[in-house]
């Protein structure tokens, strides 16, 4: 017998394998960013994830303590480079409730339009970066072409790709040209849809990604309380939390339209929720330009803004979750504390909750999951 | 290259091994990607339909800095993240180049004053094209590969300076930037 | 949902600041951990911590929501001689990256938590960035 032989009986008896501590990052292809994972194995099994960040932190918080409110947009808008509109949003909201700055009609429905359709360009980035996770290179292709079409539209109405500083306290730089949305509203109502429905035929039906979502890091509505998970994330484990119907802004109560949810809470429920929430972000868009009443797009307000002493905190809904602007004024031209709550950082400080035990080749469709923006994340 | 038509066969070819290992390289710049900020997101976008950087032969993106002949700095060098990039840069078999890409990656731009970044990249490392841009446009990305690429067409590699690697321990010294500027001697930041 | 902001201010030796934007109950910092776990059984879960720098105090902020539209702010005031405070930790899991954060950037110590290391700064580095004792380079040339 093979067994009674010396050696073979005592690699026999001693066949554990020892964990080994395997390092993720932060140069990697497959991170999202400058991201440093460390796993500790056994096997192909992640026993424990320490996710390590900072490498991209450049101090924003700090910098922003020595600029104007105006100047900082600047950093606003570098913040969470894929949904910059959101972002800026956000910001502004923060001010002008502090400030008290009323913001003119037409400015709501151009910026509610703007955010929806920074919405779809972010998840359709997401959407590219998870094919390219699970290591097909076709949905980053196809999904460049409509981020593109979108990005034209940006350029033409604001200037830039992709930082557009288009957002002012009170309103809109500037008014959109009405041949500019007629083009863009051809193009959402139908050039959109299909493409979103050729991704869906490419991808969603997949057995083979199915196959590596389903199940996948599964996640209940209590533990993405207690670990800060907000965005398309939490609503795919069955909340119904939006802000954009829980703490109505912009014009999102007088459109029609509904908050995507899914019940499932796993890899795949979190695809299928943003899948979804590219086509009610298109067709608020297209609501928007359909419905924005003409008039101002800006009130006048101080070049050198001075808002009042006092606090403001203010949630908005991101595409990636509650965005949350800290702003504290003592009076001067520029912030004295400048604080942002970054929907991206919390989501991704649950990540060794969701990959211990899971196999290392599925790490990549957990992280994929979780949308993450590094330059968000470090700020 | 000549080309003698009519010599013995048709479709003969003269040159050296040196042109011949130009023309090779210049049409396979191959990437490696550090890939940090916004404008890793145009680089991406060059890499997508409109754009379409394959047409040159420089569409891989390496995920192994050994089989990259480009490093692309897209975005701000970070004083945490200045010795991963100077220690993938040594990785990476020579000839290489650099491409620091925006207004972070050659001066620091809108960061520069804070107090996590370095300088710009050529703090860091030998940079060979600036490519300025907040973010940048991917055609002037493509322009700074074009002129990346006539670059090494036209640069002879024999006898190419060996350059000493530097070795940056993984728990970061206070010296590491003595360290690193010592290595590049007049790239010193101004 | 509400919660009676009075009654749980008093409850922990607080006060209730009703002149800002939104209502905030400060604590001494000796009931911090308390006010949280009473809020939490209460169904509140948390939105963010920050701290605040004042100069003379550093401010621990904590921002929470009783309903989905429902905000609160919870305040405790830590003197610059000794930043210390209770965790969060045992009350919300999430609050870990977000208290290494405030130790990270303003070096307030968070008494009970699991892994309090520097997160966003390298290990070496010296100092508090986000304390406004901590001057940027281009100022400690204008000084």
């Amino acid at each position: 017998m093979i067994e009674d032989h010396p050696r073979v009986g005592r690699l026999q008896k001693d066949a554990v394998t020892e964990s080994i501590v395997l390092n993720m990052g932060p140069q990697h292809p497959s991170m999202h960013g400058v991201f440093h994972m460390q796993l500790e194995l056994s096997g192909e099994t992640i026993l424990a994830a320490r996710p390590v960040i900072g490498y991209l932190h450049r101090g924003i918080e700090k910098l922003a303590e020595h600029r104007t409110y105006a100047q900082c947009m600047v950093l606003v808008d570098r913040l969470d480079y894929i949904s910059q509109y959101c972002n800026e949003w956000a910001y502004c909201r923060a001010i002008e409730r502090l400030a008290r700055i009323e913001v003119p009609e037409r400015a709501e429905w151009l910026r509610t339009m703007y955010a929806e359709l920074v919405r779809v360009t972010s998840h359709l980035m997401w959407f590219g970066s998870v094919g390219l996770d699970l290591g097909g290179w076709t949905p980053v292709i196809y999904a460049f072409i409509p981020r593109e079409r979108i990005f034209d539209f940006f350029e033409a109405t604001t200037g830039s790709r992709l930082m557009p500083n288009y957002l002012r306290f009170g309103g809109v730089k500037e008014d959109v040209d009405p041949a500019e949305m007629e083009a863009l509203h051809a193009y959402l109502a139908k050039d959109l849809i299909d493409a979103l429905d050729e991704f869906d035929g490419l991808v969603t039906g997949n057995e083979i990604f199915l196959s590596r979502q389903r199940g996948l890091a599964p996640m209940t509505v209590d533990q993405a309380h207690a670990w800060g998970v907000t965005g398309p994330m939490l609503r795919a484990c069955g909340s119904t939390r939006d802000l954009r119907i829980d703490t109505p802004y912009g014009v999102y109560d007088r459109l029609d339209w509904e908050s995507c949810t899914d019940t499932r809470g796993d890899a795949l429920a979190r695809y299928s929720v943003r899948m979804r929430e590219m086509r009610e972000s298109a067709k608020m868009a297209l609501q928007c330009i359909e419905r924005m009443p003409a008039g101002e797009v800006r009130t006048k307000v101080a070049r050198v803004l001075r808002p009042p002493e006092g606090e403001v905190y203010v949630r908005h809904e991101s595409t990636r979750g509650e965005l949350g602007f800290h702003i504290v004024s003592d009076g001067s031209p520029k912030p004295y504390r400048f604080r942002v709550r970054s929907p991206a950082f919390m989501n991704v400080s649950s990540l060794p909750h969701l990959c211990a035990g899971a196999k290392i080749s599925e790490f990549f469709a957990i992280f994929g999951g979780i949308d993450n923006v590094m330059a968000e994340i470090d700020r | 290259m000549g080309l003698i038509e009519n010599a013995e066969r048709p479709n003969f070819i003269l040159t050296t091994i040196d042109t011949l290992l130009r023309w090779g390289r210049s049409h396979s710049l191959w990437w490696c990607n550090a890939g940090s900020a916004c404008c890793s997101l145009e680089f991406a976008a060059m890499g997508g339909a409109r754009y379409d950087m394959d047409r040159i032969g420089s569409g891989l993106v390496r995920a192994s800095p050994r089989q990259s002949d480009v490093l692309l700095i897209p975005g701000p060098i970070t004083k945490k993240m200045a010795p991963i990039f100077v220690r993938v840069y040594n990785q990476m078999p020579d000839p290489k180049w650099v491409i620091a890409m925006g207004s972070c990656a050659i001066s620091g731009g809108a960061f520069r004053e804070s107090y996590s970044m370095t300088r710009g990249a050529d703090t860091v490392l030998p940079v060979d094209v600036y490519v300025p841009g907040c973010p940048v446009r991917p055609e002037a990305l493509f322009y700074g590969l074009l002129k990346l690429r006539a670059r090494v067409r036209g640069t002879s590699n024999i006898g190419l300076a060996h350059r000493e690697p530097i070795y940056v321990p993984p728990d970061l010294p206070p010296e590491w930037e003595a360290e690193v500027r010592e290595f590049l001697g007049e790239h010193e930041a101004c | 949902m509400t919660v009676d902001l009075e009654a749980v201010a008093a409850a922990h030796s607080g006060r209730v600041d009703r002149e800002g934007l939104d209502p905030a109950i400060v604590v001494p910092r000796e009931t911090w951990r308390q006010l949280a776990q009473a809020l939490s059984e209460a169904g509140v879960w948390f939105s963010d911590l920050t701290c605040v720098d004042r100069g003379e105090t550093v401010e621990v902020v904590a921002q929470v929501c009783a309903s989905a539209s429902e905000q609160i702010t919870l305040k405790t005031v830590l003197p610059n001689r000794d930043l210390t405070v209770d965790s969060l930790w045992p009350v919300w899991p999430g609050m870990d990256w977000l208290e290494r954060e405030a130790y990270d950037m303003f070096g307030v110590s968070f008494v009970g938590h699991p892994d309090l290391t520097r997160i966003l700064m390298f290990d070496g580095f010296e100092g508090y960035p986000l304390r406004k004792s901590f001057l940027l380079e281009t100022e400690e040339k204008a000084s």
